[in-house]
């Protein structure tokens, strides 16, 4: 096993492989940038090494910079978490040619699956269905007469892509231009590389992934599914397993459909085959792969009752992975929320601040991934999550009862969060019922809107708050008063009245 | 003592007044008894006195002052109130002028694809805002002309900052 490892994260992901390091005994490097010199991450590792400045572009995804802390630290191994370099296949390459251990899947494998062109011809060579679409066109002129061939709605995705960055629905011709070029943009911040591929959208779409994993002696098995379809923007905000919506059948089609997918590009490691299923015919069509630990592992975690990241460790150190597909189970119901900084009420747009209180909630089956702490400062250049709550128990509405009180001992104050705007999704019928899909959210609560007047307990405690509670715990008088707003324009400094 | 505090756009007045060992608050001419049971680390624990219509309650809240700002949860939702000491109003959106677009989000301005004097139409994408990796359009919601620019590209702005004031051509 190894002794040292760099993580080439920040937040609750890298926090969340530190705690695997340090429970198997391996001395942890974390990398950061200026903005992330008091972030958590970088306090909870045994080492830290400064990349750069807070750009990712400057820094997390920095390939030198990165492998340069790993070499002057004597990490044996790098973990890329997820997001950031995860999926580039020049890092994993660069990696493995500065003599250290990629923790993933083989540069090939990346390569093969991150080109989303590229995985759907292989996908459909290996028997998997795939979603009906087109790649390797570049210009405005073919992506229109694509886009008329396939029919409107369509997919604009990021081929390098991934978490929904540089993807957009587009419904009608005339915002196909628009729409490419802003999803080109977003892709090549996002992932350095702006080749589109169009897609057919399927609407009212269910969002089933597998969880695969696999050694170097061949053994290459699946951990079941995760339901993701509680999305907004394309992007997930409640995962659980079992998904309400598989029989035993669809499991083991969409399992062996998964392990066939994987096994087609040589993966080993710890990887996830998404699938969209049409809720009414129970079609089932490969959507990609993603080659790297996912968000919500931690839901696969609970059910399964395996640490996908100590197993990542061991099989990229060359231990055998132990369990057939027989001796895999389901026990119980997971689910995951993630809690972000966004404003549900403002269609879901990141809000920034520095964080004044956080109480994270505790008892059976909760856990609690998170890299928030008061005093620090959520700023515009990572990604909004703030933490992931999940929860296990017996069955989902013992799940569904037990997130909810979960979420209602959750305080986040500093930045708005969708804290309360997860309790109103769990408590709908519709989400009790297991039928959401993935424009649901969309659909249902695209007007979302806190309550119109705050309860009279709120009013009186806020009253008291300053009779009773001294300024320095709740963080008080730290802004005068007669100038709130530091970023003013009017507070000078910023030029345009010069 | 009179205070208001501020909610997406109400205002409350309240009356605070300390009886001894509770205090008397009165909100929208209803008067509470209210006694704090325990106060520490941003946690509140307060009993209200029964009312006619309601039996004793008791209380819990998380609390955070920030400036002028109140964070507070009580019963797993959490208000974000704002303390104005007077019939002043205080800031914040809805009030600007029918020409003055605002950041939707806090974040970086990208790009800027106008100029002041020029003229644009409705829908026309006027500045591009990214933050945490996510591109919004700031669009022309009538035709006009770009009376005044505010942001520069590379200038990090606040949610609700005025970026740019179209006027009649």
């Amino acid at each position: 096993m190894f002794s040292k490892l760099l993580i080439a994260n920040r937040g609750e992901i890298a926090i969340r492989i530190m705690r695997a390091c340090k429970e198997m005994g391996i001395r942890s490097v974390a990398v950061y940038s200026e903005a992330d010199a008091n972030a958590l991450h970088t306090r909870f590792a045994d080492e830290a090494v400064l990349i750069g400045p807070p750009p990712p572009r400057e820094s997390y995804l920095d390939i030198e910079k990165v492998i340069a802390a790993a070499q002057q630290t004597g990490a044996e191994a790098i973990h890329p978490g997820y997001g950031f370099l995860s999926e580039n296949a020049a890092f994993a390459e660069a990696v493995e040619a500065a003599g250290l251990v990629f923790v993933g899947p083989p540069v090939g494998a990346i390569r093969a699956m991150g080109d989303k062109a590229e995985s759907k011809i292989k996908m459909k060579a290996a028997g998997v269905p795939t979603v009906p679409g087109v790649e390797g066109i570049e210009t405005a002129a073919a992506f229109e007469e694509a886009a008329r061939q396939i029919s409107y709605p369509v997919l604009v995705k990021a081929a390098a892509g991934g978490g929904g960055k540089g993807m957009r629905i587009v419904w009608q011709p005339k915002d196909l231009p628009e729409e490419l070029s802003a999803a080109k943009r977003e892709a090549l911040n996002a992932f350095g590389d702006d080749r589109i591929l169009l897609e057919k959208f399927v609407p009212n779409a269910r969002h089933i992934e597998f969880q695969v994993f696999g050694d170097h002696f061949g053994n290459l098995v699946h951990f079941f599914e995760r339901e993701c379809s509680v999305q907004r923007r394309n992007q997930k905000i409640i995962e659980e397993s079992p998904s309400p919506l598989l029989t035993p059948t669809l499991r083991q089609e969409m399992g062996a459909a998964a392990v066939a997918a994987a096994k087609a590009v040589g993966y080993t490691n710890a990887g996830t085959i998404e699938f969209i299923v049409d809720p009414n015919t129970l079609n089932f069509y490969f959507l990609e792969m993603n080659t790297r630990l996912q968000v919500e592992h931690p839901v696969t975690e609970l059910v399964v009752g395996l640490d996908l990241v100590q197993w990542q460790f061991r099989v990229a150190a060359g231990e055998r992975f132990p369990f057939s597909q027989g001796q895999l189970s389901q026990r119980g119901h997971a689910i995951e929320c993630r809690i972000y900084a966004e404003d549900p009420a403002n269609h879901f747009l990141p809000s920034t601040g520095r964080l004044l209180a956080v109480a994270h909630p505790e008892g059976p089956g909760i856990r609690i991934d998170s890299s928030i702490a008061p005093g620090l400062e959520v700023n515009h250049h990572y990604d909004p999550l703030l933490a992931k709550l999940s929860v296990h128990a017996e069955d989902r509405p013992a799940a569904i009862r037990r997130m909810a009180a979960a979420l209602r001992e959750t305080v986040v104050h500093g930045v708005v969060t969708n804290i309360d705007f997860l309790q109103d999704v769990l408590a709908h019928a519709d989400f009790v019922d297991g039928k959401v899909t993935t424009r649901w959210v969309e659909s249902i609560f695209g007007q979302w809107r806190p309550p119109g007047t705050p309860p009279l307990e709120a009013l009186l405690a806020a009253a008291l708050a300053d009779f009773s509670l001294p300024a320095a715990s709740t963080g008080a008088n730290r802004t005068d008063s007669s100038s709130p707003d530091p970023f003013s324009p009017w507070q000078g400094g910023s030029g345009f009245r010069n | 003592m009179k205070l208001t505090l501020d909610y997406t756009g109400q205002s409350f007045p309240l009356d605070l007044a300390p009886t001894g060992k509770a205090y008397t608050l009165e909100v929208n001419g209803v008067r509470h008894v209210v006694e704090i049971i325990r106060a520490q680390n941003g946690r509140l624990d307060i009993r209200l006195s029964a009312a006619q219509s309601a039996p004793v309650s008791a209380i819990t809240a998380h609390i955070s002052t920030d400036g002028l700002k109140r964070w507070v949860t009580v019963n797993g939702r959490t208000y974000l109130l704002t303390k104005s000491t007077g019939g002043r109003r205080t800031g914040g959106g809805g009030q600007h002028g029918a020409g003055e677009l605002t950041a939707p989000m806090p974040g970086q301005v990208r790009a800027v694809n106008v100029s002041e004097g020029e003229l644009v139409t409705r829908g026309q994408t006027l500045l591009l805002l990214e933050a945490m990796k996510m591109e919004i359009r700031v669009q022309a919601l009538t035709d006009g002309v770009v009376k005044l620019l505010r942001v520069r590209q590379g200038q990090t702005v606040e949610r609700d900052q005025i970026l740019i004031v179209i006027g009649d051509k």
